[in-house]
């Protein structure tokens, strides 16, 4: 595969590889940086792809090798990993356009706060699928966990959102609670 | 008719993956079927945040162009340019990794100047013709020297000048892609941007003002130095192969 096929085929998802990298990072200047990095490696490694019908999940699922990586060799103030509370660690940096971040914020707040306080695992898990419209075998992929265990975060991080939503005030539609 | 199933089971449910039994249950049970609602709202939520709207920057996949070898597919064909003799050399250095070197920033730099310059000063032709043969023999005369010029694969051919690179007398044919004007300089062997192109024939690189500089190999084994505000791949794949 050459550098124009692997181009042609990867670019499709570039909005998608950027969006998960910024969840991951959830810095705008690094998850370019991520993003590109992983493309580069997926370049590197394009023999390895087998099927370029899944491309997707192989991209992302190079971005979050990477990261991991990366998170592993630096000192533990990413918090999203063991999944703890807004406002401890490391708060997303504002980058770039700052009334767009301001924007961001503004709303609908609670929902993004609450996906925030999630462990990651679950938090991508949830924003593959609803977002990236990612099956439960491409999750998986990305994951790098057997399908049962999407299967599982998915439901914990759609329980734990229902219920943080239910005690917010501010968001009063949702209804209908974890079991 | 089965009971109400486990939070688990509903998000199954949601994405329509839960069993017949499930679903006919759900359908038969106000307090599950609020719940399935609750979780594909929760979907319909997040698919409005902000973030899930965001766009990967232009500069990344132009960047990403830069960086790696394009890497045309090798067919006997594209090999007639190279000279017999040095068919074995040739052979064995495309055989090599060529790894992603970046254009010459120097020929880059110059080639962009002379680009952008000439348009700025409404002097891009000095002969201005659709025939590829015709401008070669234009350019032909003007360079003393032989020089062939390829039909565009798509667009259309606008016409050539004398200019220079590095001081040196070049030929430049100038083609048109949609909008976007490209010029393909054509420079004398042995000159210095001829030198600085060698080894460089199939990359291509981001230049400077939103430029981007192909440097392809000429039938003739000589260097085609194309310069355009066009992606990689496009202007790489800009001229007609023969």
């Amino acid at each position: 595969m050459n550098g124009t096929t692997f181009l042609s085929l990867a670019r499709p998802h570039f909005d998608a590889l950027f969006r998960f990298a910024r969840r991951l990072t959830r810095s705008h200047a690094d998850a370019e940086d991520l993003a590109q990095t992983a493309l580069l490696k997926a370049f590197e490694y394009r023999e390895t792809l087998r099927d370029e019908g899944r491309i997707k999940p192989w991209l992302l699922r190079t971005a979050r090798n990477l990261h991991l990586n990366r998170i592993r060799d630096e000192r533990p103030h990413l918090v999203l990993l063991d999944g703890s509370r807004p406002g401890e660690g490391t708060a997303a940096e504002p980058q770039g356009n700052l009334e767009e971040e301001l924007h961001e914020r503004a709303l609908p707040d609670e929902l993004a706060l609450a996906l925030a306080s999630l462990p990651e695992d679950q938090s991508s898990a949830l924003w593959l699928r609803e977002v990236e419209g990612l099956s439960y075998e491409e999750i998986a992929e990305v994951q790098q966990c057997p399908i049962g265990t999407v299967r599982s975060r998915l439901a914990r991080a759609r329980g734990a959102l229902l219920e943080h939503l239910q005690s917010a005030p501010s968001i009063p539609r949702v209804r209908g609670g974890a079991a | 008719m089965i009971g109400c199933p486990d939070f688990e089971t509903l998000s199954l449910a949601a994405d329509d993956l839960a069993s017949e039994a499930v679903a006919a249950h759900i359908a038969e049970c106000a307090a599950c079927a609020s719940r399935v609602e609750a979780i594909r709202r929760l979907g319909d939520g997040l698919r409005a945040l902000p973030a899930a709207r965001h766009q990967a920057p232009p500069e990344l996949g132009r960047r990403l162009e830069g960086r790696i070898d394009l890497g045309r597919p090798r067919t006997r064909r594209r090999m007639a340019w190279m000279i017999p003799a040095a068919a074995a050399a040739v052979l064995a250095l495309v055989a090599l990794p060529l790894g992603r070197k970046a254009v010459p920033e120097a020929l880059a730099d110059e080639a962009v100047s002379q680009h952008l310059r000439a348009f700025a000063a409404g002097r891009s032709c000095q002969h201005e013709s659709g025939d590829a043969e015709e401008v070669a023999r234009f350019l032909s005369g003007k360079l003393a020297r032989e020089v062939a010029v390829p039909p565009p694969a798509r667009g259309r051919l606008v016409g050539a000048r004398g200019c220079s690179l590095f001081g040196e007398r070049t030929g430049a044919v100038i083609y048109q892609d949609g909008a976007v004007s490209v010029t393909m300089f054509l420079p004398a062997p042995g000159s210095r941007a001829a030198r600085a192109s060698e080894n460089m024939q199939g990359h291509c690189a981001p230049a400077r003002d939103g430029q981007t500089i192909c440097v392809l190999p000429g039938e003739d084994g000589e260097p085609r130095v194309m310069v355009g505000e066009l992606p990689a791949p496009q202007l790489a794949s800009l001229l007609a192969s023969r």
